[in-house]
């Protein structure tokens, strides 16, 4: 029997002290000791179709509120509160405000203007809180953003809920080409994705919504 | 003395001088890797507890960095951050202020470790498993060198045992180990840099 050396016994209890423990942790996960994490359930809600006929004049539309989803644990949806005729900046277009409340979730809202005549433009000042939007953004942390401007294909937010109470609103403006006709149909698509841990099960919902304005009067 | 044998005494000088300096402290390495390793096994049993891991770790957003185009500033900025913020300024320094302090820094990278490797799938798992052990005892060398500096100053002969030395002696002494066991240090985390960015970039997000 060859008597272990100080040197040996160093090299050897430094080695155990890293191998013991990582292979107890490797061992714990294939015994299922520390279980595979669940794997998210996927709930693809109905898609939501909703008509609106294009006002004749700038409107504002009074708890026009479409609830896409909601549970104990995250509440998302939509309101159009006004669309706007001859804007000096702007033209004619449709203000879309998406809202999300709840808890530690990541949130996507995306929109995809269908017809080549209409765009969409995030107000990406709105998600700095501004006085006239104070609490826009609470306890989020916006992790992406496209759709500032115009002329884009697809416009969207994306943010992390840090915090049990999180909230997140999201002013667009769908604008329309057509200002002086007022002859085309305008089609919007936009999708809600919410992740989130209800305490027991990893959910995703996905929320899409069809938004038409069609050549009518309301 | 021919240049090759010039260049051995150089590399047997060199490896020389960290084996010494480790086997005067095997039993500190000893202790802060069974601190370590041991706390990250702590964390992933932790994170089992129902509200302990309160936000899952979500590893497929788009993200900049996680793409094959950039696996070359993921490694540099990977390397430049754990060398620099991780283990320089809270690990390392943070024993100069009280030598204690590294272990629980370490301790509290380790947990978090832990619960964090406890929520990755089975191939991520153990894809992520050889980051660990090169960053991890890069951090532990790091720690080392926390402690030792924080001893140097404050109880010279707990640092230097055996030794009569003074304060202002010790202290430059191990400042002068530390920076040459940095070396060490980056070269760990270099390594694990590059391990990290591949594993991120074709397994974990991939």
């Amino acid at each position: 029997m060859v008597a272990l050396t100080p040197k040996r016994k160093a090299i050897s209890l430094t080695l155990l002290s890293i191998m013991v423990p990582l292979s107890l942790l490797s061992a714990f996960r294939l015994t299922g000791i520390i279980p595979e994490p669940p794997k998210p359930e996927t709930i693809t809600l109905e898609t939501v179709d909703i008509k609106v006929g294009r006002p004749s004049e700038s409107v504002e539309f009074h708890d026009n509120v479409t609830n896409v989803y909601s549970d104990n644990s995250i509440r998302v949806g939509l309101v159009i509160p006004r669309y706007v005729e001859s804007d000096e900046w702007s033209g004619d277009f449709l203000e879309i405000r998406a809202f999300f409340n709840g808890s530690f979730s990541t949130v996507s809202a995306k929109f995809q203007p269908v017809d080549a005549d209409s765009v969409i433009d995030i107000d990406e000042e709105v998600l700095q809180n501004p006085p006239r939007c104070p609490r826009a953004v609470v306890n989020m942390s916006l992790t992406g953003i496209e759709g500032v401007g115009t002329n884009i294909a697809e416009a969207y937010v994306r943010a992390k809920a840090t915090s049990s109470t999180s909230r997140l609103t999201i002013i667009t403006y769908w604008l329309f080409y057509d200002i002086v006709e007022h002859n085309k149909n305008h089609v919007l698509r936009m999708t809600f994705e919410v992740s989130y841990f209800n305490g027991a099960v990893n959910l995703k919902i996905t929320a899409p919504v069809i938004l038409e304005i069609l050549v009518a009067e309301v | 003395m021919n240049y090759r044998g010039v260049t051995d005494v150089k590399w047997k000088v060199f490896v020389g001088f960290y084996w010494d300096f480790l086997s005067r402290r095997s039993t500190l390495l000893v202790v802060l890797n069974m601190f370590y390793f041991g706390s990250i096994l702590v964390g992933g049993l932790l994170a089992q507890i129902p509200g302990f891991v309160v936000y899952e770790l979500s590893l497929n957003e788009s993200s900049f960095f996680y793409t094959a185009d950039n696996v070359f500033l993921l490694v540099v900025t990977i390397f430049f951050f754990n060398l620099v913020v991780s283990g320089l300024f809270l690990t390392t320094l943070s024993g100069l202020v009280l030598f204690v302090l590294p272990f629980w820094v370490v301790l509290w990278r380790a947990l978090l470790w832990g619960a964090m490797i406890a929520q990755l799938s089975s191939p991520q798992f153990f894809a992520a498993l050889p980051t660990f052990v090169l960053e991890g005892e890069a951090y532990v060398i790091a720690a080392l060198v926390g402690v030792t500096l924080g001893l140097s100053w404050l109880k010279p002969a707990w640092a230097y045992t055996g030794e009569k030395i003074s304060r202002r002696e010790a202290f430059r002494r191990a400042l002068r180990e530390g920076v040459r066991l940095y070396v060490l240090v980056a070269g760990l985390l270099f390594v694990s840099a590059i391990v990290e960015a591949v594993t991120l970039v074709y397994v974990l997000t991939g």
